[in-house]
């Protein structure tokens, strides 16, 4: 949560010394879902967290991060909770009209640790997104991901994929977000398969500064 | 015997006009003789009231009754004297050729250009933008001199012009000083000065200049007949929103589901629904609305040229103006007085 809000108060900061450049941020509502080893663990949770932006030219970055408390799914042998806390950065450039290519950063860590393994990686994608009322945008995204494990193991086709609408003021100050972000990793811990996926969908509501 | 009966009436006309205009009963008495074609009692009554001292409107009556009754009595000599000192109290006093006999008419004229005289001098009520307008000063010489005509007014004393002139001369004056300032408001003369082989006269007349600010000219907003143009128009409505979020929620969503793990359940799958959903219909609902305006640059640049004409001639009524707030606009208004 204090990373969160750090991100948060960063990005605040930055807005009062590049007022000529797009910021906004979105407080939002996190709804996530995640499966590892089969169906073995399967962990549905509700929590809350932020996401923000900055615009500068055709440059961009982009944070978000999010805690949820998950529970394990009333068809595993699982009992306690888990809370999840992760933390995404992408730095954009517009390489053409409507499309950015995208790099960054992502951890999440996972409490009790070794719940399930807490996982970094580095993303490297693409991201398009259109205009397609004044008032309304959508986007659509997606990486390869360069993941590492706390808990050891090797990762082989891993990416994400996101999509997300925005419908709000013409100028950015007022909105609402949705989004979600899908991503699987095929890892691989002593040449036995263990893919896992987690879905983050977010419902935000955007304030331009 | 025709000439007679329009002398007569003439005399019907003219002669209780003329009798309410004096005071003095000598010439009264005068009149009246004339009136009754008693020409030689009213030459003699004039000649009275001429030598007992008739002053103003009264000695000129006194002239005009002797010379016109010598005229009569076929008294060349006489008649010829008396129209002089008459043409010298009242240059313009001459007799109306419809109303008068003929011998009258020619004693009158052959007097008059025997003398020097100016007369009718005149200025007309005009008014103008010193500088840029002028006011005409008239008058006539009995005979050809030369004429020098003055301006006196307050710290004012310009000479117009001088030149010679047969009957007669006009002269413009745009009523600015000699250093071309607009001479200050007042109450000025006209000096008309005629002088021919040591005979001269002069003449004056008396009026007033009045001076306003000139009116400036108002800048324009627009230009008669060139309205400005919309500088964006509504394009007509279509189905772009919905096919790109179809597109993007097609895309993503259907990645996610084929490359997704079939083996590790489909919990995940409600909120990606949910969220493409939502995409979805935000892309039906800004297809149905009325789309937003988008920019005409064909009239964006025309407005653009229309501006700048405008902008171009408020610059123009601005220096205009300015070039107004120096000028002033005079009136000229000629009053009663002056002199011969």
């Amino acid at each position: 949560m204090r990373r969160v809000l750090t991100t948060v108060a960063i990005l605040a900061g930055a807005a009062t010394t590049a007022s000529a450049q797009t910021i906004w941020v979105a407080p939002a509502a996190a709804l996530a879902s995640y499966q590892e080893r089969g169906e073995q663990v399967q962990y549905d949770g509700f929590g809350f967290g932020g996401m923000g932006g900055f615009n500068f030219g055709r440059l961009s970055i982009e944070a978000e991060g999010y805690i949820a408390t998950m529970k394990p799914d009333d068809e595993t042998t699982l009992t306690d909770d888990v809370k999840f806390k992760q933390m995404d950065v992408r730095v954009g450039f517009d390489i053409v009209s409507a499309v950015t290519v995208q790099a960054g950063l992502s951890g999440r860590q996972a409490d009790p640790e070794f719940s399930v393994p807490d996982v970094g990686f580095i993303r490297i994608g693409l991201k398009s997104e259109q205009a397609i009322a004044r008032i309304a945008r959508v986007w659509v995204r997606g990486a390869y991901l360069i993941p590492k494990f706390n808990t050891g193991g090797d990762a082989g086709f891993a990416f994400e994929l996101g999509l997300g609408t925005y419908i709000g003021a013409a100028s950015g100050r007022f909105g609402a977000i949705v989004q979600y972000d899908f991503t699987r990793i095929d890892r691989t811990v002593n040449a036995v398969d263990l893919p896992l996926q987690l879905m983050v969908a977010k419902f935000g509501l955007q304030l331009g500064l | 015997m025709r000439r007679s009966l329009v002398w007569m009436a003439a005399l019907l006309v003219a002669g209780p006009a003329a009798l309410a205009a004096q005071q003095n009963p000598t010439v009264i008495q005068a009149q009246q003789a004339y009136d009754e074609i008693d020409y030689e009692q009213s030459a003699r009554l004039a000649r009275q009231a001429i030598d007992g001292g008739a002053s103003g409107r009264d000695v000129i009556l006194a002239w005009q009754i002797a010379a016109y009754s010598y005229a009569s009595l076929g008294m060349d000599a006489q008649a010829d004297s008396a129209f002089k000192e008459l043409i010298f109290l009242d240059p313009s006093a001459e007799p109306d050729p419809l109303q008068f006999a003929p011998r009258i008419i020619s004693a009158y004229m052959n007097a008059l250009a025997a003398v020097l005289v100016v007369r009718f001098p005149s200025i007309e009520t005009t008014e103008f933008v010193s500088g840029q307008g002028s006011a005409e000063i008239g008058f006539e010489l009995s005979r050809p001199a030369r004429a020098r005509v003055t301006i006196v007014g307050p710290g004012v004393d310009i000479q117009l012009d001088e030149f010679l002139v047969q009957r007669r001369g006009a002269v413009e004056w745009n009523a600015l000083d000699g250093s071309g300032s607009p001479v200050p408001p007042g109450d000025y003369e006209v000096l008309i000065e005629a002088e021919e082989l040591g005979n001269s006269s002069i003449a004056a007349v008396t009026f007033a200049v009045r001076q306003a600010p000139v009116d400036t000219v108002v800048h324009i907003d627009r230009i008669a007949g060139f309205n400005y143009l919309p500088e964006d128009e509504v394009p007509p409505r279509d189905w772009r929103p919905l096919g790109v979020a179809g597109l993007y929620a097609g895309l993503s969503t259907g990645a996610a589901f084929a490359l997704s793990d079939a083996g590790l359940g489909d919990n995940w799958r409600m909120p990606i629904i949910a969220v493409s959903t939502t995409t979805l219909l935000t892309g039906f609902v800004m297809s149905l609305r009325r789309p937003d305006p988008v920019p005409v640059p064909g009239n964006i640049q025309y407005n653009a040229l229309l501006r700048e004409q405008i902008a171009r001639r408020n610059a123009e009524i601005a220096q205009e103006n300015q070039t107004r707030r120096r000028q002033v606009l005079v009136t000229i208004e000629p009053r009663e007085g002056g002199f011969q």
